[in-house]
């Protein structure tokens, strides 16, 4: 079984490309629409590696579910890349301040993706 | 010269107005190329046929997309065929409500990419926008009417398929706002950029 990542975005295809993506790498995908289920995930599905985030989602975005997950708990310490169209420099700068690992502007390359993944779960 | 849109609720005062002629400029010379380049990535050429809405421009699919901002307002919409959706889609397309699904998600995400890509231009020009989720509707013969802005025809593309796509983007400008070329904006990540922190 290889390491689990969470993929969290409100694109059904995002989350499809991304996680086939891992998946022919080797790791195992879980999948979350919003930054609520992504929460929820995060808290309920054991052993996750890290996790792909989108920014611009409904009911959570991801930088406040990244806020809401490094504010303590047992899952503080889980890498959390943002994967999203946005490339703003304050936003990217509020992500790392709130404890994001990295920042992709979509679209992304599958093999820098991995790359990272496997960098960032190794 | 842009007439201001004057609000009823308001008597008496200016709300915001359709872009100058200026502004419009710099907008078709940014949506232009970040639409051939974004079917483009996703495999399928266009080309880009001018600005007007042709006599027959009822399509099948349309993703819609919101933006709010301090110097703007509007919305941006992608209104093409189904088969564009299924041939720019990355992914397979699955057989039954799957494969309806999946179709509509993607160009919900293609107008999310797009509007994603020219936010991030209009930074250098001084501009800041907000996006909302996307919205998409699916139908026989989808007919758009923007109502607001007189300037607001659509971007033409046409596929070697003879299939075209036809981006809107219509948008209300802060009275005085204005995108400035000489502007020293943020220069953003570019798409596809990596950045491990």
């Amino acid at each position: 079984m290889g390491k689990k990542v969470l993929v969290v975005d409100d694109s059904l295809t995002v989350r499809q490309q991304v996680g086939l993506a891992l998946q022919n790498a080797g790791f195992d995908v879980v999948e979350a629409v919003d930054g609520v289920d992504g929460e929820e995930k995060i808290a309920s599905v054991a052993d996750l590696s890290m996790v792909i985030c989108d920014v611009n989602m409904p009911r959570k975005s991801g930088i406040e579910m990244l806020e809401a997950v490094k504010a303590g708990g047992q899952n503080a310490k889980l890498p959390v890349l943002m994967l999203t169209t946005e490339g703003q420099p304050e936003l990217i700068q509020k992500a790392k301040k709130a404890g994001a690992v990295g920042w992709i502007v979509k679209p992304f390359k599958a093999d820098l993706l991995i790359g990272a993944v496997k960098k960032l779960t190794a | 010269m842009n007439t201001p849109l004057v609000s009823s609720a308001a008597p008496g005062r200016v709300t915001r107005q359709p872009p100058d002629q200026g502004s419009l400029e710099i907008l078709a010379e940014l949506v232009t190329p970040i639409t051939s380049e974004l079917f483009g990535n996703n495999g399928l050429p266009l080309v880009f046929d001018g600005r007007d809405e042709p006599e027959e421009s009822a399509q099948e699919m349309v993703g819609i997309i919101g933006f709010t901002g301090t110097e703007m307002t509007g919305n941006l919409m992608i209104s093409t065929s189904r088969d564009i959706v299924e041939r720019s889609n990355p992914l397979p397309t699955e057989q039954g409500i799957a494969g309806e699904v999946a179709l509509r998600d993607w160009v919900g995400e293609l107008s999310n990419q797009l509007l994603g890509r020219l936010k991030n231009k209009l930074l250098r020009y001084g501009a800041t926008l907000e996006m909302s989720p996307p919205v998409t509707l699916y139908g026989v013969r989808v007919h758009c009417v923007i109502p607001r802005s007189p300037d607001a025809k659509p971007f033409v593309f046409s596929s070697s398929s003879g299939d075209r796509v036809l981006i809107w983007f219509d948008a209300l400008f802060e009275p005085g706002f204005k995108l400035d070329a000489d502007a020293e904006g943020e220069a953003c990540q570019e798409e596809g950029d990596l950045l491990l922190f």
